[in-house]
């Protein structure tokens, strides 16, 4: 079975990537992932990528650990990678297209995630209990809105259209 | 909502707010109300876009948001993409076609009998 990179356009059969000791570890990190983890570190390891040169499966393997590291709270770090990467394009659109060389950036925005993640929109609703408040702090309001989202388009892709 | 918003347009602003969501802009909506916020841009869109085509138009608003969240100060209102959504991509021109031999001899005589009618 040939598979094509969406990226480059590479073509290659499965088998060959399966080969690849690496890449099979890489695939079995993500797949033990929740999908609102794994798209921002897969984007998050897209930073990393010279504009020239690939990036090598090792090296991915190497990021993707540290990143894992950083923070035991997957959502508090799926919120973390999201930021980063959304600031970072947003730096590439305006012509900064340096590769990544370290985690300070993705360090900084984990470090600032506790005061900030869930109480701009929780703070928003006063009417709120104090038990949903202590539930909607622990889990960020911001990767709560995230993964409504991305469980509405989910649902919207497999439906025809919605009322 | 009176129309159908088709599946691929609401996901496509579901996926514009997730990326403004993460922004965590001034007045950024609570967790809870957001899959309403992206059913009322998507039927804003709807209203006013008029006929959507997906191979068409999915690009052009992601392009929209991505613009969008790049410029945006603080939560923005439905109408705010309009400012940031590119054209549609134009089909490309045709040549004209060749004149056939029977065109271009009547293209002659016409030319023939104007100049003839100027002459006389």
């Amino acid at each position: 079975m040939r598979l094509r990179c969406p990226v480059c356009h590479a073509e290659a059969a499965l088998e060959a990537w399966a080969e690849d000791e690496a890449a099979r570890e890489m695939m079995a990190i993500l797949s033990a992932l929740d999908a609102t983890l794994g798209r921002p570190l897969v984007a998050y390891l897209g930073l990393w990528r010279s504009a020239s040169r690939a990036l090598a499966w090792e090296r991915a393997v190497r990021i993707a650990r540290e990143v894992l590291a950083l923070e035991a709270d997957a959502q508090r770090l799926a919120a973390a990678l999201s930021q980063t990467v959304e600031q970072l394009r947003v730096k590439r659109d305006a012509g900064d297209v340096r590769p990544l060389t370290g985690h300070n950036y993705l360090k900084r925005v984990l470090e600032g995630m506790p005061q900030t993640a869930g109480a701009l929109c929780v703070d928003a609703q006063p009417q709120r209990s104090a038990a949903t408040r202590v539930q909607a702090k622990a889990h960020s309001a911001t990767v709560d809105g995230v993964m409504r989202l991305e469980a509405l388009k989910r649902r919207a892709r497999g439906e025809a259209g919605h009322e | 909502m009176s129309e159908s918003v088709p599946g691929w347009l609401l996901a496509e602003v579901a996926g514009g707010i997730q990326r403004l969501l993460v922004l965590r802009l001034d007045g950024c909506p609570p967790a809870d109300a957001v899959e309403a916020m992206a059913l009322a841009w998507a039927d804003a869109l709807l209203v006013r876009g008029g006929a959507w085509d997906e191979a068409l138009d999915a690009p052009r608003i992601r392009a929209a948001f991505r613009s969008l969240a790049a410029h945006v100060q603080r939560w923005p209102a439905p109408a705010d993409i309009w400012a940031h959504l590119p054209e549609r991509p134009r089909q490309p021109k045709l040549p004209p076609p060749p004149m056939s031999a029977a065109q271009r001899a009547l293209a002659l005589d016409m030319l023939r009998q104007l100049r003839e009618k100027l002459l006389s």
